[in-house]
């Protein structure tokens, strides 16, 4: 279940510069003044080292508004060996309100606070000056790479500004990648149909186990119907699928759920990705969440490309029987994988994505840069 | 120079350093507390009076201090007046994630000096120790246990570092690490041995693999083997050909077995 707004935060420190923003008076108006601080500098900021355990769950609740000074838009990083599928971010805040066993978030964020940027018009000029030298590429651009989504949109708003500006460029695709179901603040706006909202999703057992402070599945499954008919399409990620020794009834009554509640033609695309994680981050996920946790528990092993991973041979399993129980259930589900290797690739799918007409515009390089 | 006799003095923040410079040299004294030489065999020390704060003069008399002094001296300062200077201690010593530091200190410290020292000489890093923070603090005499068998085992500090982590996981998991390095004979065993009880489900299909490796007829000169490199299971076959038609025959030899390797190695099973 997703914590309300005015109780995720213990203080909200506004960076002077970011006064007069509406970003500021938003947050202003919603929390008691006793929570906010005004500062002139970065909060909690000591010497740029790896966060303790301790400090990461503090990064969590502490909320720092301030505008951004670097570039927003940036190439998914994907890794490695990895096969990608020119997914473009828009960095509009730094760390997550919600707590994911598995974040990597977790090896990644060397930050105090939870970061918002409240200079999103910076940002979409930025956007603006790649959309008008490449307006009919196929330009994928996601929120959702250091922060959910949507998940404190009811505090941003950034939703708003952003579909605004994709209305201008049909080619392009947004796409908000969440675990929350707040949505409702956006389902009126005005789009071209070039709006993805999607959901990271695993079966209910896994998210009350392993996804705390988020929606639960039904949550998430009914957002996705409330942005449906409102003419917004959906995607979903079974992404990380996490084993466990009942995994395959699990998995499968996942992929049960999403055939009763949505027909392929409402699903522009279903990734699934394995559990993975940067060596270095298991010590804190340990520490931060014990033995207990299915993803500390689970058989790991170092791989080429230096993440952690399942034995090669029980991922194919597990994507095999996920597709496998998809194509059953409607050949017509547009299912593929994120952040897998090419032996992953070969081994479940007829064609490389390049190839594959249903996948081959992912896959198409695109320029970063505007071209001159 | 200023002299006040040994008796006068007190030995609170004795860390026991392991570099203590020439034993010719007088202890040094400073507001009271010997911070330097103390087990020098003299009478008198010699008083320092340096108004540097407390954390800069021991930056100044020890360079450099090895997570387990560090350790030692943070437990010391811990019951001293000096406590509020820990953390500007750490950062002198370039240590900036203070909590989590002080936290490994304690554990560190509680560890018998021949772990320790065993430590120190195989030059481990905070880093190195930082497996051991998800342990519930009661288990302290477990992880003494295990550091003090891996020593008896003549463990590497990569392999003990390894095998520490492996038996952190299975404590937490609820099993018990220590019989596992009681019934090795030397480190690798006991890597082999706590490995297999954390990866259990990964080494039963190894072994699995191996036997299907064994049950086949394989051409003669031909080695084969299962082998795990990371997250990937592979066959491995070796052949050593002496002329033409030797290596015609062995390859014809595996032509033939190359639809049981497929079917044996690689076909999913759930």
């Amino acid at each position: 279940m997703e914590t309300p707004l005015l109780e995720q935060f213990d203080r909200v420190y506004i960076d002077e510069e970011s006064l007069g923003s509406a970003l500021a008076q938003r947050v202003q108006s919603f929390f008691s003044k006793d929570r906010i601080h005004i500062v002139k500098e970065k909060p909690l900021q000591e010497t740029p080292t790896p966060l303790s355990a301790k400090n990461f769950e503090r990064s969590k609740r502490h909320l720092w508004i301030t505008p951004f000074k670097g570039s927003f838009f940036k190439r998914c990083p994907g890794a490695g060996g990895m096969v990608c599928c020119n997914y473009f971010v828009l960095n509009l805040g730094l760390q997550c309100n919600m707590n994911c066993s598995y974040c990597y978030l977790q090896s990644y964020i060397n930050s105090p606070v939870l970061t918002l940027y409240s200079n999103i018009h910076e940002a979409l000029l930025e956007l603006e000056e790649i959309a008008l030298a490449n307006p009919h590429k196929p330009y994928r651009v996601g929120t959702g790479e250091v922060t959910d989504s949507l998940s404190l949109d009811e505090l941003t708003l950034n939703s708003l500004d952003l579909i605004e500006f994709f209305h201008k460029y049909p080619a392009w695709t947004l796409e908000f990648k969440t675990k929350s179901s707040k949505v409702d603040q956006f389902l009126s706006v005005p789009h071209k149909g070039n709006v993805v909202v999607s959901w990271s999703i695993n079966p209910q057992y896994i998210i009350k186990r392993e996804e705390h402070g988020t929606a639960s599945l039904t949550e998430r499954f009914a957002a996705a119907r409330k942005v449906l008919q409102k003419g917004f399409k959906v995607a979903f990620h079974m992404d990380p699928m996490i084993w466990f020794p009942e995994w395959k009834e699990h998995y499968l009554q996942l992929v049960d759920q999403i055939d009763q509640n949505f027909s392929p033609e409402e699903v522009k695309s279903i990734t699934i990705g394995a559990l993975r994680f940067q060596p270095e981050q298991r010590h804190m996920m340990k520490e931060r969440f014990g033995m207990e946790s299915l993803v500390n528990r689970g058989e790991l092993f170092p791989t080429k490309e230096g993440k952690w991973r399942y034995d090669q041979q029980l991922r194919n399993l597990m994507f095999h029987e996920v597709m496998a129980h998809f194509k059953a259930k409607n050949p017509a589900w547009n299912v593929w994988f994120c952040m897998e290797n090419v032996e992953t690739w070969s081994a479940q799918m007829d064609l490389p994505p390049r190839l594959n007409p249903e996948l081959k515009d992912y896959f198409e390089p695109l320029p970063f840069r505007p071209t001159p | 120079m200023k002299f006040q006799p040994i008796l006068l003095c007190k030995k609170d923040l004795d860390f026991a350093p392991k570099e203590e410079g020439s034993h010719l040299l007088p202890p040094l004294v400073w507001r009271g507390q010997i911070l330097w030489g103390f087990q020098h065999p003299y009478t008198e020390a010699l008083v320092l009076e340096d108004q540097s704060p407390l954390e800069l003069i021991f930056k100044k008399l020890y360079p450099a201090l090895s997570p387990e002094e560090l350790s030692r001296l943070v437990k010391k300062l811990k019951n001293t007046q000096y406590r509020a200077t820990i953390p500007e201690l750490l950062k002198t010593y370039e240590i900036y994630d203070i909590e989590s530091t002080m936290e490994l200190c304690q554990w560190i410290s509680q560890l018998p000096m021949t772990v320790q020292q065993w430590t120190q000489s195989r030059q481990f890093t905070f880093g190195h120790f930082k497996s051991i923070r998800p342990l519930k603090p009661t288990t302290i005499d477990d992880l003494a246990h295990w550091f003090t068998k891996l020593i008896t085992l003549r463990a590497s500090q990569s392999l003990a570092i390894k095998c520490l982590e492996l038996a952190v996981e299975l404590k937490g998991l609820g099993q018990e690490p220590s019989m596992l390095l009681e019934n090795s004979k030397n480190a690798d065993e006991a890597y082999q041995a706590l490995s297999q009880a954390r990866y259990p489900k990964s080494y039963s299909w190894d072994e699995m693999q191996n036997q299907k490796v064994k049950a086949l007829a394989w051409p003669l000169h031909v080695q084969p083997r299962w082998m795990r490199q990371g997250d990937t299971g592979a066959l491995e076959i070796r052949l050593k050909a002496t002329g033409e038609k030797d290596i015609e025959k062995q390859i014809q030899g595996l032509s033939k077995l190359l639809p049981q390797i497929k079917e044996q190695f690689w076909k999913l099973h759930s």
